[in-house]
């Protein structure tokens, strides 16, 4: 395979499609820059009157990087696989950061309103306790985790999951009760 | 439902560790796993048990996974950017700005409270008044000076509402923090976490729900709609008061700081707490009104009587669907019917057909507590059926989806509303023949079509007799579906010539006008009930029944019968409905015509059951219970073994067996029969009065109302609800029902009779009488209201009187039969304690319709304490 001097990410991903682990060495930086951009974008809320689905996040990301023109959709699900672990990372990053910065923490509120139920704190808890138990979960399922990483971090349907690891929806819709009941039982 | 309710509510789960080290293992649990998801949830135990039988260890892995699966549902649905970009938008909010002691305006602030979508809210004390408040700051966010503007408007307006089940609002101010508004301190708990610890009592329950109602409706009659009523909005204080918090405030604060609707409906932390209670309308991005308040107050209401939510999804799209598209999950059969009726009425999906005032809910709410609802179940005939269900494509996650997939879900919504159908009324199908001799042909086609309806599907059908009455009494098809509470009409007119038979149908929607189908059918006479079967088939998938497996059989395999046969059996039908004594002699020819020309159709049978039941009666009948009663037994008991599914014929068998005091097996005989066909309104009044002879009161008026839903302007129906609220001890209801039975119809001698009884119970000596004298005259002074009658004299003390009538009932029964329970009566009335029990004991041989009534009728009250009294209640199985 040709080796490529841009830094096009089409270019790059299609040649990672066809088997250059160089092309991907240099893919991910490019994709991975954009991301925290995007993401910290977003979880920094400057722009409220826009959408917080993640899906619209990587989907932008894509239109953002990617030449439809020349990508088929094979590259599009391996974007996708790949944006998904960047996100696990920059969230779980941010999640940490948020984390450090508060003083005591794990506080329980009293709460009047359902949506205040949740401290922020334990959703941060939360987030990485799940990443935590991904760690577990890799060494004896790593499809349970792409699943995971595919619909929590990255936040795709089932649908879009089961494109992007070539399995049929209900494969994807089962896997995924068994994904969420594991990981139920692990965080309970 | 966010991932951390769901974990902090999960510490029964065991977490079993040591998997990773065994691949192996784990394969085999997921495929265990696997497997047991595909199948329906009661078989998967057994399953597990029979896979896992070898392998404890894999067995104990497979069963928490599964018990984990259960309560996994919503777990992990929020996307993590979703949970953490929350975090980051309110973090402000999580951290109190102010602290113990600052001051706000007259205010020192006590300790902090909560924290909410909102904004935060603190104890604080007015330091001149000395006066515990409650304080919010809120719309912080809001930048721009005109919304902030419109919020503090807001809130003052309902700072004018005083009502004791509002929170009263002091003051709304605008600090340099952000606008706050100082309202009443309620020490209480909200109403949420209340119900998700132990579910409310339905006294409760009600309670509750009549002061929230009474508080939205002061609210609506100020101009102001809540527009986020939700459990954790009401405070329940120690003294059972509910108070609901936050009027004008909340969804005002969230609209103006997303600046429009679209972004409400995309923010998830706006939507996460309320979704759940938002009307559908709301959903699809209309202005919310007091119905969209009254929604909210049935999902409240649902949620205090089943402790879970009418609406959800593992996903908030799922959410959104199901209030979009799905009915109410269904509420367990021990919350009182009625205010099922009342919860399921606030939650149509259709504003126009919810109650149209918060008031409205208020007034059956307060009538269901006082247990005085049935002058109002008429207007009540709304069911939630699960027959729409609407399947989305999936494949978006997040309301944004919902938000999308707006206008389409609404059409289809909009579609469905048009052709759902809970109630039906077929009215009297025009005689078009031109001869008054066919009437009763087109009025038993008319009952054929309700009988088989009834039986084949899961809509709420209106009888024969009440729809003929509203057909009567309104003028148009508005008026009548108004009458009946009926959503969809059916009319028709029926020809026929000697050897053929035509009907014309069609199904009318009464709100538009519009002809949502119809059908010209011709047969040859003796094929008629064929001819019925295809109608009731394609009415069945023009409304979308779901027409029972068993029926469908049943609709296939009609059998032919003779025009001669099936003309005798209507015009006995027709005759049975007058429920005479000699209307009855009428009928029975009939039915025996038809069962001499055709021994084996059915319906005679049962019909003919039906006639020898009530000709053994105290008060209709002409002859003993021991002439009759067999009788009815033995032809039910034909009409079963040639239609076993005959829900008349088990009926009829169920009659005859309470009388002959087999509880069991009539009770059993009822219930089959209310399973046939759940909309035949007779079995439910005749299983009522079973159910009042075992002094199981509240099932007997579920029954009764439940009659009196599907038969409204029935008068043996609404005559049975008073007697069943005389016998429980309330006759001032008994008379206020019965009176309104009579303006139905003021010669229904029954009624009169069972009115006199009542005033006589509440001591209205002088009208009592003057009652009992009116139906002698209606009944043609029939012996049974001679001794009633005089019954009535003895007891209002004018012994002349009663036994002047009593020489002339005594003389009667040298020429006719007259019912020894009746005599036993006056003697009872005239306090001749021995004779009146010579003759109950007579009564007691021949086991007349009194004696299952011996331990509830109030009117035997004066042998309570008499041992024969007690050894005919031993001997009967009633003690």
């Amino acid at each position: 395979m040709t080796t490529h001097q841009d830094s096009d990410v089409t270019a790059l991903l299609i040649a990672w499609s066809n088997g250059s682990g160089e092309a991907l060495d240099r893919l991910l930086p490019l994709v991975y820059d954009e991301c925290r951009r995007l993401a910290a974008h977003q979880l920094r809320r400057e722009h409220p009157e826009h959408t917080l689905d993640p899906t619209a996040l990587v989907h932008e990301l894509y239109l953002k990087l990617v030449d439809q023109r020349r990508a088929s959709w094979e590259n599009r699900a391996q974007f996708f696989g790949v944006v998904a672990q960047m996100m696990r990372r920059i969230l779980v990053d941010y999640a940490r950061a948020r984390r450090a910065e508060k003083r005591g923490g794990g506080s329980v509120m009293v709460s009047l309103d359902r949506i205040a139920e949740t401290s922020h704190d334990s959703r941060i808890a939360d987030v990485l306790a799940i990443d935590e138990a991904l760690e577990t979960l890799a060494a004896h399922d790593a499809e349970q985790v792409r699943i995971i990483e595919l619909r929590f971090f990255a936040g795709l349907s089932v649908e879009e999951t089961a494109r992007v690891l070539e399995r049929s929806p209900r494969t994807i819709k089962r896997e995924w009760r068994l994904a969420k009941a594991w990981l139920y039982r692990e965080l309970s | 439902m966010t991932p951390m309710d769901e974990l902090d509510r999960s510490g029964g789960a065991s977490a079993v560790n040591g998997m990773s080290e065994d691949p192996e293992l784990w394969a085999h649990v997921k495929s265990v796993f696997l497997d047991a998801l595909d199948l329906p949830e009661h078989e998967r135990a057994a399953f597990v048990a029979r896979t896992c039988a070898a392998d404890p260890r894999l067995k104990q892995e497979v069963e928490s996974l599964l018990r984990s699966d259960e309560v996994a549902g919503g777990f992990c649905e929020i996307p993590a950017a979703s949970l953490l970009a929350t975090d980051a938008d309110s973090t402000d909010i999580a951290s109190p700005q102010l602290e113990p002691g600052a001051q706000l305006g007259p205010y020192e602030i006590l300790e902090f409270v909560a924290a909410g979508g909102m904004g935060e809210v603190y104890r604080a004390r007015h330091t001149v008044l000395s006066r515990e408040v409650a304080i919010k700051i809120v719309g912080r966010h809001i930048a721009d000076d005109p919304a902030r503007r419109r919020l503090l408007r807001e809130a003052r307006h309902a700072a004018t509402l005083a009502h004791p089940n509002i929170c009263t609002i002091y003051e709304v101010g605008d600090s340099g923090t952000g606008p706050f508004v100082v309202m009443q301190y309620i020490a209480g708990r909200p109403l949420g976490a209340l119900v998700r610890e132990r579910r409310p009592a339905v006294q409760d329950a009600l309670s509750y729900g009549v002061q929230i109602a009474d508080a939205l409706g002061h609210a609506h009659r100020h101009g102001i709609v809540h527009r986020d009523l939700k459990a954790s909005n009401v405070v329940v204080t120690d003294d059972g008061r509910a108070i609901v918090l936050d009027f004008g405030l909340a969804k005002r604060v969230e609209t103006d700081t997303a600046e429009s609707r679209d972004t409400t409906l995309t923010a998830p932390d706006t939507l996460a707490g309320t979704l759940s209670y938002m009307a559908p309308e709301v959903l699809l991005g209309r202005p919310a009104d007091v119905r969209s308040d009254v929604w909210s107050l049935g999902v409240v209401l649902y949620e205090l009587v089943t402790g879970a939510l009418p609406f959800r999804g593992q996903t908030q799209y799922e959410t959104s669907s199901a209030i979009l598209g799905d009915s109410p999950r269904p509420m367990s059969g021990r919350i009182p019917l009625l205010l099922r009726l009342v919860i399921e009425r606030c939650l149509m999906k259709d504003p126009d057909r919810r109650y149209q005032s918060a008031d409205d809910a208020k007034a059956m709410l307060e009538a269901i507590r006082r247990r005085r609802a049935w002058p109002l179940v008429g207007p009540l005939l709304v069911s939630a059926r699960r027959r729409t269900v609407y399947v989305l494509s999936s494949g978006a996650v997040g309301i944004a989806a919902v938000a999308y997939a707006g206008p389409r879900l609404y059409r289809r919504f909009a579609q469905a509303s048009a052709i759902h159908v809970s109630t039906l009324a077929v009215l009297p199908l025009e005689n078009a023949t031109g001869r008054s001799d066919a009437d009763y042909y087109a009025d038993g086609m008319t009952g054929d079509f309700i009988a088989q309806l009834g039986t084949v599907g899961d809509v709420r059908i209106i009888s024969k007799l009440s729809a003929a009455r509203a057909a009567r009494s309104e003028t148009t098809i508005q008026g009548i579906a108004k009458k009946l509470g009926a959503d969809v009409l059916i009319q028709g007119s029926l020809r026929r010539a000697t050897d053929r038979v035509a009907v014309d149908l069609r199904l009318v929607q009464p709100a538009t006008g519009a002809v949502l189908w119809s059908d010209h059918y011709e047969r040859p006479a003796g094929d008629v009930l064929a001819l019925e079967a295809d109608v009731v088939r394609t009415l069945a998938a023009v409304i979308r029944l779901n027409i029972r497996p068993e029926s469908r059989e049943q609709l296939a395999t009609v059998r032919a019968v003779s025009p001669e046969v099936y003309e005798e059996y209507l015009k006995g039908r027709y005759e049975w409905n007058s429920r005479t004594s000699s209307s009855l002699q009428r009928a029975i020819d009939h039915f025996a015509r038809a069962i001499a020309l055709d021994p084996s159709y059915a319906p005679a049978h049962a019909a003919l059951a039906d006639c020898f039941n009530q000709l053994g009666t105290v008060m209709v009948g002409s002859g003993s219970p021991t002439e009759f009663r067999p009788r009815a037994a033995a032809e039910a008991i034909k009409a079963l073994q040639l239609d076993p599914r005959s829900a008349e014929a088990h009926a009829a068998l169920g009659y005859a067996r309470h009388y002959d005091w087999q509880w069991a097996e009539a009770e059993k005989e009822f219930r089959r029969a209310v399973e046939l066909n759940p909309s035949y309104a007779l079995v439910r009044i005749w299983y009522a009065n079973l159910l009042m002879s075992r002094r199981r009161m509240g099932e007997a008026m579920r029954q009764v109302m439940i009659a009196r839903d599907l038969d409204p302007f029935s008068l043996i129906v609404n005559t049975n609800v008073a007697w069943v609220l005389d016998f429980a001890g309330r006759p001032a209801e008994a008379v206020e029902q019965l009176t309104r039975t009579l303006e139905l119809d003021s010669e229904y001698v029954q009624a009169r009779w069972r009115l006199a009884d009542a005033l006589l119970e509440t001591k209205h000596f002088d009208e009592a009488i003057a009652q009992g004298q009116r139906a002698l005259v209606e009944s043609h002074r029939s012996a049974p209201a001679l001794a009633h009658l005089a019954g009535l004299y003895a007891n209002a003390g004018a012994e002349g009187k009663a036994e002047s009538l009593f020489r002339e009932l005594r003389a009667r029964t040298r020429t006719e039969y007259v019912s020894p329970a009746a005599i036993g009566g006056v003697f009872l009335s005239l306090g001749a304690r021995d004779s009146a029990v010579y003759w109950l004991e007579k009564a007691f041989s021949e086991r007349s319709n009194v004696i299952a009534y011996l331990v509830v009728n109030p009117g035997f009250a004066a042998l309570h304490d008499d041992p024969r009294y007690h050894a005919m209640a031993v001997k009967a199985g009633l003690q």
